[in-house]
Parts: C-alpha cells; structure tokens; sequence
C-alpha cells in the first residue's frame, strides 16, 4: 500500500512540474519507475503516468471548451499523445538504475 | 554479476540522460516546448482565458461576448469604448493583424523565409509603410478626435498582446508580435485599398497587345456589350463624353516585369453585390439595404463582425481586424454597403534614366533613393534599393523599370469618413461622410429610417492630362515628358486633390427605386473616364432582373432579399449552354451531361446538369485558350474573362490561329469529351460533389484549415463561391429600415483554431442561412476600468 501511495504523490509531483516543463513527464515516469518492483511493472506504470498526464491534459482542454476542436487536429494529436507516453516510459527506465537486487 | 549491473545501468542512464538532453539541446526540444501537453506554449495559448477585469486609461467599459465570440463594447466615453474594441482585437485576431501588418511592410520573410521574399520586395519598393506614416502624421493634425480614438484603440490591441498568451501561430512560427502602432492600422487600410484597386490592367494589355497582335481587341474589349450598367436611368448620373484616343496606349514594358506585378494584384474575383431598394417597392414601406463583399475566403474570415454601444450612438457591422470601426453595417439612423467600384486610380510611367537619374521636363533629377533590409529568417538579409520619382516609386525587375502613382500613396481622409458614418444622423450626414473618403474608390449604397437611399462611387478619381487634354489611364504614360500627372496629387504626403474627378460630379444618385451596383459598368457614357474596364455582368444583370419582375409583380420582403443573395442562376449557362446543345450530342455522353437538356441554369449542390456545365466550361477555356496562350508565350493568367468565353462567336478571328481549334463549335466537342474523362476519373454525380468550399489557414495545416462542405453558387451567380480561388460572400447582410436584419460569416469570429466560434457559421454560410443581426450577449464578460 505504502507503495502505491508514494506511486500516487510521484505522479502528482510529475504531473505539478509537467505543467510548467515538458521535463515533468520524464521525471514522473522515472518516479514511479524507481518504485515499481519489477521490469514490466515499472515499464508499465511509466506508461501509466504517461496515460494520466494525457487525460489530465484533455480534462484542461475540456475546461476551456477546446476539446471538440482537440479530436480533429490530426498531427498535433498524435504529437500530444505520443509526448507524455514516450517520455512516460523512458523515464521508468529509471527502474534499471537501482543497485538492489530485484525480482526478474 | 556487478559489471553487468553496471554495465545495465550504465546503458540505462545513458537512455535516460540521452532523451533528456535531446530534449533540451536538439530541434526536438522546440516540439516538445510547443505541444507538450500540460505546459505546451501551443496548448497554454489555446486554453488562457480573457481576463474578466483590465485597466483601461481611458475609463470604464464593458466587453460581452454572444454565442458566436461576436462581441458587444459598451462605453460613455468614445476612447474608452475603443480601447475595448483593441482589446477585443488583440484577443480574437492578433495573429491575422500581424500577419497583413507583416505583408504590407515587406516583413513576411523575416518569419518565414526566403518564399515570401518576392513579396517583401514589392510591398518595400512600394513603400506603403511610408505612405501609412504620412497617413498618420496627416490624421493627427487634420482630426485630433479621430486619431486619439486610433491611440486608444492602438493601446487596447497592446494591452490584449500585454495580458494574454499570443495566439497559437506565434507558438508555431516561434515570433513574437511587436507593439501594435496607429500606423499599422492605416497600412492595413491601405492593404485592403491595394485589393481593391492596386491593378496593372494597363501593363497587362500592353503584354497582350505585344504578344497576340491582331486578335487582342476581340478577346479583350474593354467595353462589353450588356444593357445593365449600375444606373441605368439617363438621370441617374452625369453624362457626357469620354475623352481621350482609345488607340493610343503608350510604351509596354517587359513581360518580366509585369508577370511579376500581376502576381500582386488581387485574386480572381474580388468583387461584391449589393442593393438598396427603397420604401416605394417594399411590403413595409421602408428602404432595405443588401451587401455581399466578394473577397478572399480565408480562416479566419477577413471580417470581424462586432457591436459597437458608445455615449451618443450605436453601431454594429464588420471590420477588418486591426482597424477599430465598423466599416459594413447599420447604426441608428441607417445602414450600408460596398462593393468594388473598378475605376482606375494607378497609372504607370516610363522614364529616360542614365541608372542613377531619371528625365523629368528638360532636366535630369536624381532618385529618392533609400537602402533597404529585408530580414530573412535562416537566411542572408538582402538588400533593396528604393527608388522613387515624383511620381512615386519605381518598380523595377531584370533591367525593366516603371514609375507607379497610386492614390493610397498619400494620405487620405477614409477613416474620418468611416468614423463619420458610425456617427451619421441619415442620408446628408452619410453623404458628408462620405467626401472624405478617399480610398478605396468603391460604390456605397446607403439607407435610412426616414425611407431615403443613396448610391454614390466613393474614392479620389484622378484626371490624366496630356498636353492639356484628359486622357484615359489606359495607356504607359511617358514620365519624363510629365504626361497624365495627377494634378493636386503628392505621393507620401499630403495632396490637395485639386485635379481629380469632383464629388459631386463622380457618379451617384438619391432616393432612386434601387439601385444594384456588382461590380459592372457603373454607367453606359460617363463624363469623366473612370476605369479601364468593368467586371462581367452576370450578376449584375441577374440582380437587376430579379429586381425588376418582382418590383414589378408587387412588393419585395428581406427575405426576397436573402432570396436574392442566394440566387444561383448562372447567366454564362444561359448563354453558352443553348450554343452547347447544337454544337454537340450531349445526351449520347451520359449522366450528367444528358441533364443539360432541360436545366434552369442553377448552380445548385444536388444538381446534375451544374456539375455537367462546371466541368465543360473549364475544359472549353482549356480547349479555347491553352494551347493558343502557350504559344504566345502567355500563362493561364492571361486567359479572357468568362463573358469572352460564352459569347466568342463560331466565326471569331481567333480561330483562324495555327494554335487555336478550328471553330466553337470543335472545342465545344472537345471540351465535352475531356469533361466525360474528368467526370469519371473524379467520380463526381453532382454539382455539390465538384464545388466544395475548402477554405485554408494561411499554414495550410489540417488542423488550421477549415471543414471542407459542399455549397451553391458559381464565380458568375449572386450567390457567389470561386472554387479556384477561394474568392466568395464574405459576409452577408439585409438590412430593412424596418424589420429583422440578418447576417452570416463564412467562418466564425474567433481566430482560435481550437475555438468552438473558430468555423461555427461556416455550415450555414454555405447552406445560405442566416443569423439574425440582434444578438444576446451572455457569454464571457470583460469590464474595463480605471483611468479617467
């Protein structure tokens, strides 16, 4: 539980720097990367955060009634979800920095 | 088992450390800067909100968005409400201003690149950032009311550009906006001035004049057989002769350099119809005004509709965003409209030079020259060299050069005029108003609560003289013999106008039945020249027709009104498509040509024979002209207009060339074929299918453009689309003295691409609807304040 706890104020911590630098989805993928206790886990969650950035980010589009316009932008779409996901599960490497013995 | 660890971990930090210093040192980084989500400088611009209070210098007032992001200003002080106005700009357009600003000064390629350097090139040589200085030097001591309202306006764009995010397109192209000025206000006057009527019609004659020789005259009259000129009463007007030798057309210079001044001329199409019918042929007895100004079709639209609530009157219209008054629309006392008038205000003169001195009346003179920096981003800058005579610049490519007078190159009264009109009491202030404008010269059609009407040809109207005599501005003048000067005219300054055509005697007239001005011959025998030659009139007619039978059979309604706008009757099918029927079989080429034979010549969406005359008129002009042209060394922009095309006869000169078909009647069979082959290949099955409204950002990126839907109308019908050119209605409006007014945006009013009001009255626009002029304003809510 303790885990899940600090995964949820890493997340936090990443999305709060994430909204003033694009750095912040790379530091909350290596966050929750360095909690999770096994490869796929951390690969998994670094996705994960990535998933919420982005759902985030629709919910602020929603509130300023840009969503609509959102869905049809193609590219720009693609671009802003691949930004959070790529970077997300880059970040969660970070699991492959720990010294300590896992369990593979 | 260590090393691996490290080794793994080593690699892993290496990734890691990797993406984020790619992240910060590479090109990515401007990417992952720009669309981020969360901190992305494009999303961040598209989600900041306006803020609900501002402090204005100027005092308190009251901004209010409808459901349409059209805003209502309310204010007691006139500055105060124009503040408001700015910053109402500077939220919704700012973009859009810069970019014309930029266009106009010659400053597109320091955003950019090199693409646009032939741009800035003509737009510096022609130095319209000067003629805007001395516009607004002019103003500040000519009508210290209007330009404190130019400064107050200026200083509310500012404290939008101050306050808030700059619009998306700045994130992408990565500039930031410099400080909006009062002269780029009166520069952006000049930009749709230069619209519409920045024409080299004279050298582009002379080109084809050279190079067709016999023939020209035919393709190319400038005079064209139709019985519907604007006032077709013989007291509509004065009358007299036209003087001056129609055969004498001066000197022609090189095709290189005038293929590249045609290049920015306006596009195909710029026109516009309106109407004004009075009381006497109206179910409420009250005067109605109709207004479509044919322009440019861009997203956003060139227009920005707001209302206007100041201490002493209301007003409420479109404008152009960056100039601070309505320009299209009604007040309390009346309402009005324009459309493009044609006359000529740009004449062109050669020179004996020795390079660095020009012949002028017996004696050499040096150029006003001046060096000029065109910044080019990722580029070099580059130098251009201004010159000027007095006459006014000197456009000049590959060793050809021309002197250009034009009447926006000094500094006109037209924004106390439009200033003026807000403020009109009926149809004598109007009128007032209306001989301070200067520029553009156009057809204003005007109506008031008291039941009067008007129609008048604004604008400067300059007289040639040769040898004391006038002359038509039809002809290279030679400059150095100071032939057709412009008396009264000093480009870059103030001029006194003394030369030019007099107000009262430009063409005009009050309280007529109505009166339909689309851009045709405005009289049949004026007494002073007043352009080189007049749009085609299909719409003309066509307005003047309608007009006629139902004035005839009884009363007109607005919504006869809005019936008129949207009128897709096509008088070239009318023409060409009997001729088409006995020239060939249209029946054994299947569907949709088989409809041609019993058609009502609409250009309508759901219509067969539409899609089956679109396609066949531009294979005939192809069949006509493109093989003819090319051997004339001559482009496609050089092709006749349409009313040459419908009416050129079996028998016309032209095809007696080596190049050209053997008869009409061979191109037509020609061209009917080609039509079948393109039919097929596209797939199209009806009108709606070929004449698709897909208006484009100046980007061009999916994202920015406009949804692509199918619409009515033709470049020939009332209801007017140009689908080649994105040329069309660029606002609609009837307006009754008495009754619902209503209008429509072929777009919407935000220029935020993620706004839902970026495109919110497109559909509509092309289904030919409308929304009611009144408005609810509920929406977003800013209150100015502060100041004194």
């Amino acid at each position: 539980m303790r885990r899940l706890a600090w995964m949820g104020v890493s997340a936090v911590v990443g999305l709060a720097v994430a909204w003033f630098h694009w750095v912040g989805l790379l530091v909350g993928g290596v966050l929750v990367g360095a909690l999770a206790r096994s490869w796929s886990r951390a690969l998994a969650a670094g996705l994960g955060f990535g998933l919420l950035a982005w759902v985030v980010f629709l919910a602020v589009l929603s509130d300023a009634g840009r969503l609509a316009a959102y869905w049809g932008s193609g590219q720009l779409l693609y671009v802003s979800l691949a930004i959070p996901l790529v970077l997300g599960l880059v970040g969660s490497l970070a699991y492959g920095l720990k010294p300590v013995q896992r369990v593979d | 088992m260590d090393e691996v660890d490290t080794l793994r971990r080593g690699l892993v930090a290496a990734v890691v450390g990797g993406v984020t210093a790619g992240g910060f040192f590479t090109p990515a980084a401007s990417y992952l800067d720009r669309f981020a989500p969360l901190s992305g400088d494009v999303w961040r611009s598209t989600t900041d909100e306006t803020p609900d209070e501002v402090e204005s210098p100027y005092g308190s007032a009251t901004l209010q968005y409808d459901g349409h992001r059209v805003p209502e200003v309310r204010a007691d002080d006139e500055r105060a409400l124009y503040y408001a106005v700015g910053y109402a700009h500077g939220t919704d357009r700012l973009f859009q201003m810069d970019l014309q600003r930029r266009l106009m000064r010659g400053q597109l390629s320091a955003v950019v690149g090199e693409a646009t350097l032939d741009s800035d090139e003509f737009h510096v040589r022609m130095d319209f950032a000067r003629a805007a200085d001395a516009n607004w030097t002019a103003l500040q001591s000519r009508n210290p009311e209007v330009a404190g309202i130019l400064e107050a306006y200026t200083a509310g764009v500012n404290a939008a550009r101050d306050d808030q995010r700059y619009p998306l397109e700045f994130e992408l192209l990565d500039y930031e906006p410099a400080p909006w000025t009062p002269a780029d206000t009166l520069i952006l006057q000049l930009q749709i001035s230069w619209t519409l009527t920045g024409s080299f019609e004279t050298l582009r004659r002379a080109r084809l004049r050279n190079a067709l020789g016999d023939g020209y005259e035919e393709l190319f009259p400038r005079r064209l057989d139709h019985d519907s000129p604007i006032l077709r009463d013989a007291d509509a007007g004065p009358v007299d002769s036209l003087t001056g030798e129609l055969g004498d057309t001066g000197g022609s210079p090189g095709a290189a350099l005038t293929d590249w001044l045609s290049s920015f001329e306006s596009p195909d199409g710029v026109g516009s119809n309106s109407w004004v019918v009075s009381g006497d042929h109206t179910e409420s007895g009250a005067p109605i005004v109709a207004n479509d100004p044919h322009l440019s079709l861009l997203a956003p639209p060139v227009w920005y509709q707001q209302h206007l609530d100041g201490p002493e009157d209301w007003v409420r219209g479109v404008t152009f965003p960056g100039v601070p008054f309505v320009i299209i629309g009604e007040n309390r006392a009346g309402a009005w409209g324009f459309t493009n008038a044609g006359a000529d205000v740009l004449d062109v003169y050669e020179y004996e030079t020795d390079g660095e001195r020009y012949r002028y009346e017996g004696e050499w003179r040096e150029f006003d020259t001046e060096d000029h920096s065109i910044e080019v981003a990722d580029g070099e800058d580059v130098t251009v060299t201004k010159r000027k005579t007095v006459h006014g610049p000197i456009v000049e490519r590959e060793g050809e050069r021309v002197g250009v007078a034009w009447t926006g190159l000094t500094a006109t009264a037209t924004t106390d005029a439009i200033h003026a009109y807000a403020h009109s009491d009926g149809v004598d202030d109007f009128r007032e108003a209306t001989r301070q404008f200067d520029l553009p010269t156009q057809c204003v059609v005007y109506a008031d609560r008291d039941g009067n009407t008007y129609y008048k040809v604004t604008g400067r109207i300059p007289v040639r003289r040769v040898d004391g005599e006038a002359v038509p501005g039809w002809r290279v003048f030679d400059g150095s013999a100071g032939e057709g000067e412009w008396a009264g005219f000093t480009p870059y300054g103030e001029s006194s106008w003394e030369g030019f055509v007099p107000f009262e005697e430009k063409p005009g007239a009050l309280n007529a039945g109505y009166v339909a001005t689309a851009n045709q011959r405005i009289l049949d025998d004026p007494e002073y020249y007043l352009g080189e030659s007049f749009s085609a009139p299909f719409r003309g007619e066509r307005i003047y027709e309608l007009l006629d039978e139902w004035t005839a059979a009884g009363d007109v309604t607005p919504e006869d009104m809005r019936d008129l706008q949207r009128d897709a009757l096509d008088t070239r099918a009318r023409r060409l498509v009997p001729r088409l029927l006995d020239a060939v079989d249209v029946e054994s080429a299947g569907a949709p040509f088989d409809a041609l034979t019993e058609w009502d010549y609409r250009m309508v969406r759901d219509s067969e024979a539409a899609l089956a005359f679109a396609v066949v008129l531009d294979a005939y002009r192809e069949e006509l002209y493109r093989e003819g042209f090319d051997a004339a060394g001559l482009g496609e922009e050089y092709w006749p207009g349409d009313w040459v095309t419908v009416t050129l006869p079996e028998d016309a000169a032209w095809f007696d060339r080596e190049a050209t078909p053997a008869s009409a009647s061979g191109a037509m069979q020609s061209a009917l074929d080609a039509a079948a082959g393109r039919v097929d290949s596209e797939g199209w099955e009806t009108y709606g299918d070929y004449n698709v409204v897909a208006l484009s950002h100046p980007f061009d990126q999916s994202f920015l453009n406009y949804p692509e839907m199918p619409t009515d109308g033709s470049a020939a019908t009332v209801n007017n689309f140009r689908r080649d050119s994105d040329v069309g209605s660029s606002w609609r409006m009837v307006v009754p003295m008495d009754g619902e007014a209503t209008v429509v945006l072929p777009g919407g009013n935000d220029g935020d691409p993620f706004s839902g009001q970026y495109d919110d009255q497109l559909a509509a626009w092309a289904a030919g609807d409308y929304y009611a002029f009144d408005r609810t304003f509920g929406g977003p809510r800013v209150e100015f304040g502060g100041g004194d």
